[in-house]
């Protein structure tokens, strides 16, 4: 079954194989069958145009091995001002070290059989959310009831660990809010060695929710991260999501955004470095289903080395969406001559009366903003890291969340380049 | 020795000459100003001076006394004690004023020898350099420039200035798009920092900032080249008379 057709011995599917006898049968093998279907895309896909997937499509996964996590590894990941720490080693909850569950969180692995998964976006033709929906063992499922607010962030961590083998894991995150319910939650995805992960995040917000979300991509440098995160919003319902990429060899981050409420907003934010052959590749969608929503995509990517980035965004108003308000940026700052962007901004429109905008722009260091620093006596260096920090801020700063905030700024500075010339106080707006 | 020396500066960009042979000396204490109408190179030689890589200088020299400018990067220039007042200042948005500012402070005070500023020592002196230029202190957690009105802008670039103390400081165009009441703050933040072995090149478009800023020397640029250099007294004939008279006689005198 699917994998098999490329590599006659998969590992892999004869693990997927086993969890069907276990869990989700039908739905597994339909999704295995799905993937069968498709196969690992090629750049002939028009979805994955810029991405290079040759050398994951030759690999022979492996499934994650148990593992236990490093405490110090754990540790530095935290993140000031969350409450629950939930820490999944390879897929499998570790519950030593994790802490106690909120009452409004559950673990998915109990409650496979009875849970619906897979209802907030179509991605029947999106490979790696088939392979998610295949290889799923366990998750968190978020449900906070009408007019309750989660009292403090939840912070799920993914780790892959233990694999000389190249492994593939995976991760559900179900949240579901009630009408004027509220939760914040963050994911940090990080590990070492040759991975493949597929997280997977579905969101449902009721009438009014507020939903704040964070995916902090940390891996080391041999990890593909081939994500999504769907999103389904009810009337005057918040969703502000921000995916943050410091890691990884290629993260591709898959969000279909379907506002169907009238005044629901959405904001999608995207921020991440560049490093040696990093390839970054975001494709957004958001549907305007319903009149009066408000929509903002901002996705910006620092490109040093070799490094490269893919933008692909396409806002679809429906019919009688009159009132969309919605707002596309890309920017791309480029470090180096080998590094490379693409924007592809789509607008497909059928509606009278919207605001639709969007905005693509790819260039190198402003020599004015340089000059104006060097004039002033900061040497050319500091000078770079400086505008190289400035045009980070600009996404970071719109985070509404203040712990959050720091938590990334911090995170861009130690990765930023010429970081060194610069010092912690830059991290005062 | 003379604190600012140009002999016969020739510039060029994208080989278009701008500045066809400047001599210009200054003395310590001393306030110059070069007038001239648009395009006759005055913002072009603040920037030549101050170390924009946009220009190809072709000819000539630049001492600072009695150092070699042309050989230095921008950042040098400021720490030798070069200061440009920008025309239009920079926006820099996600860098709060006060960090930048911390950091020009500190390489310059690297370079002369003293110590780091503390973040005590460093509010000190900004409390009291912000209130020359009556500069609420409050605009320095906001990014650089971004936000800031018209009149703020050059008020900060005159803090600024008086932060960074300078041997020679360089105003390019500081009047335009000031108000009376702006202009006499600005004047008055520039007047304070008048001192003995401290010169100024105000540039301007207009006589109106020399009634606040009184110069020794008034130049005429005309066409990449100073025409004619005399007391303030020039400044009031071309406020008289426009530029139109001089362009005919430089013609006349070709």
């Amino acid at each position: 079954m699917c994998i098999k057709t490329l590599d006659n011995t998969c590992p892999l599917c004869d693990a997927i194989d086993s969890l069907a006898s276990q869990s989700m049968g039908e739905q597994r093998r339909a999704a295995c069958e799905r993937l069968n279907e498709l196969g690992w895309p090629t750049r002939k896909n028009d979805a994955f145009r810029y991405c290079n997937l040759k050398p994951l499509s030759e690999t022979s996964w492996h499934p994650a091995p148990s593992a236990s996590p490093d405490a110090a590894t754990l540790d530095a990941l935290n993140i000031a001002g969350t409450g629950a720490r939930l820490v999944f080693v390879n897929g499998r909850f570790d519950e030593t070290a994790s802490s106690t569950l909120p009452d409004q969180a559950r673990l998915l692995a109990p409650m496979l059989n009875e849970m619906e998964l897979d209802r907030v976006a179509d991605f029947t033709n999106d490979p790696f959310a088939q392979l998610a929906t295949a290889l799923v063992e366990d998750g968190v499922v978020i449900e906070v009831p009408d007019g309750q607010e989660l009292s403090e962030p939840i912070h799920i961590v993914h780790l892959s660990s233990g694999n000389d083998d190249p492994i593939a894991s995976t991760l559900r995150i179900v949240i579901r809010l009630g009408r004027n319910a509220k939760a914040c939650v963050l994911e940090t995805w990080a590990g070492d060695g040759p991975t493949l992960v597929t997280p997977m995040t579905e969101v449902e917000l009721g009438e009014g929710a507020h939903c704040d979300h964070a995916r902090l991509v940390e891996h080391g440098d041999d990890v593909w991260h081939m994500g999504a995160i769907a999103s389904k919003q009810a009337a005057d319902s918040t969703f502000e999501s921000v995916v943050l990429t410091v890691g990884g060899k290629t993260i591709r981050t898959l969000a279909h955004s379907s506002l169907d409420g009238e005044g629901a907003h959405a904001a999608v934010r995207g921020f991440g470095i560049g490093d040696d052959q990093r390839h970054m590749d975001s494709r957004l969608h958001v549907a305007h289903m319903a009149p009066n929503c408000t929509s903002r995509e901002i996705f910006k990517h620092l490109l040093p080395d070799h490094s490269t980035a893919a933008f692909t965004a396409r806002i679809y108003v429906n019919e009688g969406a009159h009132g969309t308000d919605a707002v596309q940026t890309s920017r791309n700052l480029l470090m180096s001559n080998t590094a490379k962007a693409w924007s592809r901004p789509e607008l497909e429109i059928y509606a009278d009366d919207v605001k639709c905008t969007h905005g693509a722009t790819t260039g190198e260091i402003d020599p004015g903003g340089l000059f104006y620093l060097r004039a002033r006596g900061v040497p050319e260096a500091t000078a770079r890291a400086l505008l190289a920090w400035a045009f980070a801020a600009e996404v970071i700063n719109e985070v509404p969340v203040a712990d959050l905030r720091t938590h990334l700024a911090r995170r861009i500075l130690a990765q930023l380049p010429g970081a060194e010339t610069l010092d912690e106080g830059v991290v005062s707006l | 020795m003379s604190l600012l020396e140009i002999k016969n500066l020739h510039a060029s960009v994208d080989g278009i000459e701008i500045l066809k042979g400047i001599n210009l000396t200054i003395e310590p204490g001393q306030v110059h100003s070069i007038m001239g109408p648009n395009g006759s190179g005055k913002s072009t030689l603040a920037r030549v001076i101050s170390g924009e890589e946009t220009y190809d200088v072709t000819e000539g020299s630049v001492l600072l006394g009695g150092k070699d400018l042309l050989d230095m990067d921008p950042e040098e220039r400021a720490r030798e004690g070069i200061f440009l007042a920008f025309q239009y200042p920079v926006e820099i948005p996600g860098v709060s004023t006060k960090y930048f500012l911390r950091t020009a402070v500190n390489s310059i005070r690297a370079h002369r020898g003293l110590d780091e500023l503390d973040a005590y020592g460093f509010l000190k002196l900004v409390k009291e350099k912000a209130a020359w230029v009556e500069l609420d202190p409050a605009l320095l957690d906001r990014p650089v420039n971004e936000g800031f009105s018209g009149g703020e802008k050059k008020r900060a670039e005159i803090f600024q200035m008086a932060m960074l103390e300078p041997t020679m400081c360089i105003l390019d165009e500081t009047d335009s798009g000031l108000d009376i009441d702006a202009l006499r703050i600005v004047a008055d933040g520039v007047n304070q920092q008048r001192s003995p072995d401290r010169g100024f090149l105000v540039i301007t478009h207009y006589q109106r900032l020399l009634e606040y800023i009184v110069p020794d020397v008034v130049h005429v640029l005309l066409d990449g080249r100073i025409v004619r250099s005399g007391g303030k007294e020039i400044a009031l004939e071309l406020e008289d008379k426009g530029y139109g008279w001089l362009e005919e006689e430089v013609a006349a005198g070709a």
